[in-house]
């Protein structure tokens, strides 16, 4: 049973979905990093992916396992295989993208481009994400990317759950403000 | 993302649609920072890296993409025989030629595991990635510089289209060494002409003697220069 589930015992299976809950990534990076390669010579043998696809498709994979776990989306079973699974739909999915974007390309050639990269936005967003206290970034990732309800947040930083209710709309209004602010100064 | 970020910015939102696009655009932000992390792991502990040369192969499995292939080629073939007749009396359009003709990578990632080389190994990972931007930014995020980050930043800003930064990180290299001096001279030169300060682009060229690197480019941009 521990085979198809890389190693880990129903425990530590339960231990890492804690863990990502509060987006500490070390316990499950010691587990998946490790099949990084397996993977990537499964999807290069199996579909004769390029090595750059299998790398991407095999990323993308660990990425929507993360998700699954803090969703509480994956049961503990046959670890292995779904995560196989997973990357070969990644890569299929990934396939299926570029091919759209080269027919894109094709047909809208005299299209200009004027608007800003996804990256320009992201990079906005993180220079917004850096002015915020670390305390607002605790609680807006815990909430929002680990999952966790504000009550489990209170209850694990000692406080009311109407005070964390609160301090999560100061700090999404804060952060908006700083959005704001760089937009204006164009920064 | 640029409609999502947009709508969350609205003040009359519904705190309820706030929730779910803030949700969205946080999860896009962590992942891009989780997915950096893991490139950084994997090159570190597991010596697997995303290997960029590879990408043709996946070009040939489609029919529409080697049809793309073909009539890029032909474009290129087109713009490349343009710029023959053409580019001779435009200095800018030969620095930017000149720029873009060979791919400029950074030789290698730092190692160490503290905040400050982490942030280093970024900004040489998205350099490499040619996401100058991305790579600006975590150049500016270094609290320590050595002569190297600087020079890769003043590049990277070059990269970026941002031509009085890259030249004033030029600059400063050309300060405190003179190890890049003949690479600073070089782009230097190519960062002036882009910004059309065309008489300090000849200065600097100047400089780049007969045994420099690209002194044939120089000597070719200089006639077009004092011609023009």
């Amino acid at each position: 049973m521990e085979y198809k589930n890389f190693g880990l015992s129903e425990v530590s299976f339960k231990k890492i979905i804690i863990d990502l809950r509060k987006n500490d990534t070390y316990f499950f990076e010691q587990v998946f990093l490790k099949q990084f390669e397996e993977t990537m010579k499964y999807l290069r043998r199996e579909y004769k992916a390029t090595h750059d696809d299998a790398y991407d498709a095999t990323m993308d994979a660990l990425i929507e396992f993360r998700a699954r776990f803090v969703e509480g989306k994956l049961q503990y079973g046959n670890l292995r295989f779904l995560f196989t699974k997973m990357a070969s739909q990644m890569l299929l999915r990934n396939q299926r993208k570029n091919r759209t974007n080269v027919d894109d390309i094709l047909s809208l050639s005299q299209e200009e481009d004027t608007e800003p990269t996804e990256s320009e936005e992201l990079n906005q967003l993180n220079n917004a994400w850096l002015l915020l206290g670390d305390s607002c970034k605790q609680l807006l990732t815990w909430h929002f990317y680990g999952k966790m309800k504000l009550s489990e947040i209170a209850q694990e930083i000692q406080k009311s759950p109407a005070t964390i209710r609160k301090q999560k709309e100061r700090c999404v209004q804060k952060l908006k403000d700083q959005f704001n602010l760089k937009t204006i100064l164009n920064i | 993302m640029k409609d999502k970020l947009n709508k969350f910015l609205d003040p009359d939102i519904s705190k309820e649609e706030q929730d779910e696009i803030f949700g969205e655009i946080l999860k896009k932000k962590l992942d891009e920072d989780l997915k950096a992390k893991w490139q950084i792991k994997l090159l570190q502990e597991y010596g697997i890296t995303r290997n960029k040369t590879n990408d043709k192969k996946k070009f040939s499995s489609s029919k529409y993409l080697k049809i793309f292939l073909a009539a890029a080629a032909c474009i290129s073939l087109i713009i490349v025989t343009q710029l023959f007749n053409t580019a001779s009396s435009d200095p800018q359009t030969m620095a930017q030629q000149y720029l873009y003709e060979h791919e400029i990578l950074h030789p290698g990632a730092s190692k160490g595991f503290s905040d400050e080389n982490q942030t280093r190994t970024l900004a040489i990972l998205t350099f490499n990635n040619k996401n100058y931007l991305q790579s600006v930014r975590y150049f500016q995020n270094l609290e320590t510089h050595t002569e190297e980050d600087v020079y890769y930043h003043g590049l990277a800003l070059l990269l970026n289209n941002q031509y009085p930064e890259a030249i004033d990180k030029f600059k400063a290299v050309s300060i405190n060494t003179d190890r890049y001096q003949q690479e600073l001279n070089w782009y230097q030169s190519i960062a002036y002409l882009l910004d059309g300060q065309s008489n300090n682009a000849k200065i600097q060229l100047k400089q780049i003697s007969n045994t420099d690197w690209n002194y044939k480019n120089a000597q070719r941009l200089l006639k077009e220069l004092n011609e023009k």
